[in-house]
């Protein structure tokens, strides 16, 4: 058996290294960072803010503090950093903030003001919490229609509806 | 990207519709299409296993970041329509892509302050685009009107066209 599937699995292993090399090229940045927005990453841990006046950013992250307003960003090892922004728009703590702006010599972000995504903490929550409800539709709907053949090794269409297989064996079929 | 629920539901409407031209989108390939509108946040893996993880443990550089750009989506529909027989592949790669095509495309115009989207086409292209998107991610409206059209969809195909058409399509058969 497994010799009729073997050039399907060479080529789903292929797609995995392939997908694999995708993975590394990406850490690596090459040919050029998949993250990368217009000008300079400040979310990359070598950057500093003080060595860069001048450069134009496009960040985002969490209000830490309102006077001065300082953001915490996420940088791309994981860690946090801070900025300072000028010209910010009204925000109170906790609220996530997307800024553009031109970094000054002392560090500070001149921001873009009327172009800032101000965010409360809740509608990220909000973000999470439909996207989660959008993934189990997802899973629902797949698991009833597809199921796994394994004389085939392959996934299939289902004859008949998962639920209708399942209401049927619970009289649900004669409610109708 | 938007919500995941908003592309979910743009997946089923682009199928359904599709559908209503083309005999063989059945449902079960309407399912396929809203798997391929999430393919690109399988990116999401990160929130459960950090790609700094994955670096110190394996000292190599790592991001997965990738799969939610066109060259790792296009792996990954490769590897979706080799899991099922060779009988469906063709479809199954056509809606898939339809799916994630749909998804890049909602993506494209979501709101940036700098005006400049994400490199979503890497690594063939490695520069976002300069688009002017008009919603956020968190905005609530796009689930809203995804969720209304995905019913008003659902509802006149059901009522004046009889519904989707549940089973597979012999023409595909090997």
């Amino acid at each position: 058996m497994l010799k009729r599937h073997l050039p399907r699995l060479v080529a789903i292993g292929c797609c995995v290294i392939l997908l694999g090399g995708l993975f590394v090229l990406g850490g690596a940045d090459w040919p050029q960072n998949p993250e990368a927005g217009p000008g300079v990453d400040i979310e990359e841990p070598t950057i500093t803010p003080e060595s860069n006046p001048g450069a134009f950013v496009d960040t985002s992250g969490i209000v830490v503090s309102t006077n001065p307003v300082v953001i915490e960003i996420e940088t791309a090892d994981g860690g946090t950093t801070y900025l300072e922004l000028a010209n910010a728009p009204n925000v109170e703590t906790g609220q996530h903030v997307d800024v553009t702006g031109t970094l000054t010599e002392d560090g500070t972000l001149d921001v873009s003001r009327e172009r800032a995504v101000v965010r409360e903490p809740w509608e990220i929550a909000y973000m999470y919490l439909i996207s989660v409800v959008g993934a189990l539709l997802v899973v629902g709907i797949g698991v009833d229609r597809w199921r796994l053949d394994l004389q085939r090794l392959s996934v299939e269409p289902r004859a008949r509806p998962l639920h209708e297989a399942y209401t049927d064996r619970t009289g649900g079929k004669t409610d109708g | 990207m938007a919500d995941l629920l908003t592309h979910v539901l743009a997946g089923f409407i682009i199928a359904s519709i599709g559908s209503w031209r083309y005999d063989w989108i059945t449902v079960p390939f309407v399912a396929v299409t809203m798997v391929g509108a999430i393919l690109p946040d399988l990116n999401r893996i990160g929130l459960i296993v950090p790609a700094a993880t994955i670096e110190t443990a394996l000292a190599i550089p790592f991001s997965w970041t990738p799969l939610h750009r066109a060259g790792g989506t296009l792996v990954v529909i490769a590897l979706g329509t080799l899991l099922v027989h060779k009988q469906y592949r063709k479809v199954v790669f056509a809606m898939l892509l339809v799916g994630a095509t749909s998804h890049y495309l909602l993506d494209f115009v979501l709101y940036k302050p700098a005006g400049v989207s994400g490199p979503l086409l890497w690594p063939f292209f490695t520069d976002g685009l300069a688009i002017e998107g008009f919603y956020r991610s968190s905005n609530r409206w796009p689930a809203v009107v995804a969720t209304a059209t995905a019913f008003g969809i659902w509802w006149v195909d059901r009522t004046w066209l009889g519904g989707l058409r549940a089973e597979t399509e012999p023409e595909f058969e090997s």
